[in-house]
C-alpha cells in the first residue's frame, strides 16, 4: 500500500517535477551510469540515453520542459522523446530511485557473497 | 616448520586451559598468514600436519601466530567421528575421514580470512593473476571456472594472486596476494590432470594445489589491476573474448563482493575506480588453452600500450 505522501510511479506525467532520492550514490563510466541505492542495497545500470535523462532530473523542471530541451538538443522527434522519457521516469519510479515516488520493491539487493566461499 | 613424532612435545601457548593444554600434539605447523588471518595448526596426526604444510606453503610466515587450529584424534573406535577440528575452543567439525577434516579446516581458513580482512579491504569473489606487470582480475560466480582459468594462466607463465578472494586496498586500488592453494573442483580434474595431488589425503571433492606445484616461482606480488575478465566455462562452446562496458562490469563486481553491504559506499567507490582503470571483457571458455592464449594476448597488448 502506498504511503500517503508518495505518488504512484504510473501517475508521473509531463507536469511532474522529479529528481533522485537522497539515498543514492552514482558513478558515470563511459556514458553509462551505475547507481547504488543505500536504502535497499540495490545497484542499477542506466544506458547512455537514460544517463542523459537522469542527469537533468533535478526536481525543479517539469518533464514537459525536459522533453522539449532533449528533443531540441538531439534533433529528435518530440513525440518519441516524450514517450521515452515518460516510460523511463516511471521505470525509475518503480525502481525506487525518485524522491516522492513510491517504489514497488522490484529492485533486487546486491546478493551477500559472504555466506559460502568456494573452497570447502 | 617444526615437527616431531614424539607425543607431548608441543604445548600451544594460545590453547585454553584444560582440554587442549593437556593434549599431546604430534605436529605443529609453521605460522600461516592469509591477509588478516594469522594462524598455526596443532595436530595429533603427523600426516595431517605435513599435508597442511605442503598445501599452505605459500602462506607460510615467520613469527608467532595469533590464532590456532587444533586437530584432535579421538581414536579409531570413536563412534561420533575420529577427527575433531577446532578453531580456538570452537569445534568446527567431527568426522571419521581425515580428508574431510582437511577440507573443513581449509574452508574455515577461507571464511575466516574474508571475515577478518573485510573491515580493511574490499574483497571480491574472484581469481587474479599478473603478467608483465599487468594485473588481471577474474570475477565470476561459483562453478564458473575461476580456479581453472587461473590454473591455466599460471601454467602459461602468469603469477598467482588468488583463486578465491581478490583483496583490494580501498584507497589505492592495489591488490594484495591471497595465495591460498588452488581449490580445483572435480569437474575440472579432466582439464588439469597434471595437478592431481600425490597423496590420498587430498580432499575427496577438491584438489588443493599450491601455486608452486603448478610452476616454480609462480607467486605474484601486489599489483594494480588493468584488466577485468569474467570467465564462464561452457562445454562445447566456442572460446570467445568480448568487451563488456565498464558500467555493466561494475554492477557485476558489486554482486561479486563479499559482504558488500557492510561497507557499501566504500566498496562501491573502490569498485568504480577499479572498473574505470580497467578494460573489461567476458570470456566464454570452451577450450582452456585457447582461453589462456586470448588472455595472454590481451595482457601483452595492454603491457605494450602502457610501455609506449
Amino acid at each position: 500500500m502506498s504511503q500517503p505522501d508518495l505518488v504512484d510511479p504510473d501517475t508521473i506525467d509531463l507536469t511532474s517535477t522529479i529528481g533522485p532520492t537522497d539515498t543514492l550514490s552514482s558513478v558515470e563510466l563511459d556514458g553509462e551510469t551505475v547507481i547504488y541505492d543505500e536504502s535497499n542495497g540495490s545497484i542499477h545500470l542506466l544506458d547512455p540515453i537514460a544517463t542523459v535523462v537522469w542527469s537533468v532530473l533535478d526536481g525543479t523542471c517539469t518533464l514537459a520542459e525536459i522533453c522539449a530541451d532533449l528533443a531540441e538538443a538531439f534533433g529528435a522527434d518530440p513525440e518519441q522523446v516524450t514517450g521515452d522519457v515518460l516510460a523511463l521516469a516511471r521505470h525509475l519510479g518503480h525502481s525506487g530511485l525518485l524522491a516522492g515516488v513510491q517504489g514497488d520493491g522490484s529492485a533486487t539487493a546486491v546478493p551477500d557473497q559472504g555466506a559460502r566461499p568456494d573452497a570447502c | 616448520m617444526t615437527e616431531t613424532t614424539t607425543a607431548g612435545r608441543y604445548a600451544p601457548r594460545s590453547a585454553p586451559d584444560g582440554f587442549f593444554a593437556d593434549r599431546a600434539w604430534a605436529h605443529q605447523t609453521s605460522r600461516f598468514r592469509a591477509l588478516a588471518h594469522d594462524f598455526t595448526v596443532y595436530s595429533e596426526s603427523v600426516e595431517f600436519g605435513r599435508y597442511l604444510e605442503h598445501v599452505l606453503v605459500d602462506l607460510a610466515a615467520p613469527g608467532e601466530a595469533a590464532t590456532s587450529y587444533f586437530v584432535v584424534d579421538r581414536g579409531k573406535r570413536s563412534r561420533k567421528g575420529r577427527w575433531a577440528v577446532y578453531f580456538g575452543d570452537e569445534r568446527l567439525s567431527l568426522t571419521s575421514r581425515i580428508s574431510n577434516a582437511i577440507g573443513m579446516l581449509l574452508w574455515h581458513v577461507n571464511q575466516e580470512t574474508v571475515r577478518r580482512t573485510n573491515p580493511d579491504m574490499v574483497l571480491l569473489h574472484a581469481a587474479a593473476a599478473e603478467l608483465h606487470g599487468v594485473g588481471v582480475v577474474l570475477p565470476a560466480p561459483m562453478d564458473s571456472g575461476k580456479t581453472t582459468t587461473v590454473a591455466g594462466l599460471l601454467r602459461a607463465g602468469f603469477r598467482y594472486l588468488t583463486d578465491e578472494a581478490v583483496a583490494i586496498h580501498p584507497q589505492t586500488g592495489w591488490v594484495s596476494p591471497f595465495a591460498k592453494p588452488l581449490s580445483i573442483d572435480r569437474g575440472s580434474w579432466p582439464v588439469l590432470p597434471d595437478l592431481e595431488p600425490p597423496t590420498v589425503l587430498a580432499y575427496t571433492n577438491q584438489w588443493h594445489v599450491p601455486a608452486g606445484a603448478i610452476r616454480p616461482g609462480a607467486l605474484g606480488n601486489q599489483v594494480l589491476p588493468r584488466l577485468i575478465v569474467s570467465p564462464q566455462f561452457r562445454a562445447g562452446a566456442a572460446t570467445t573474448l568480448e568487451p563488456v562496458s565498464r558500467g555493466r562490469m561494475l554492477v557485476e563486481l558489486g554482486e561479486s563482493t563479499f559482504h558488500f553491504h557492510e561497507h557499501a559506499i566504500r566498496n562501491f567507490t573502490a569498485l568504480a575506480e577499479l572498473a574505470r582503470r580497467c578494460d573489461c571483457y567476458r570470456l566464454v571458455i570452451g577450450d582452456l588453452d585457447e582461453a589462456v592464449a586470448l588472455v595472454t594476448g590481451l595482457v601483452r597488448t595492454t603491457a605494450t600500450l602502457e610501455a609506449s
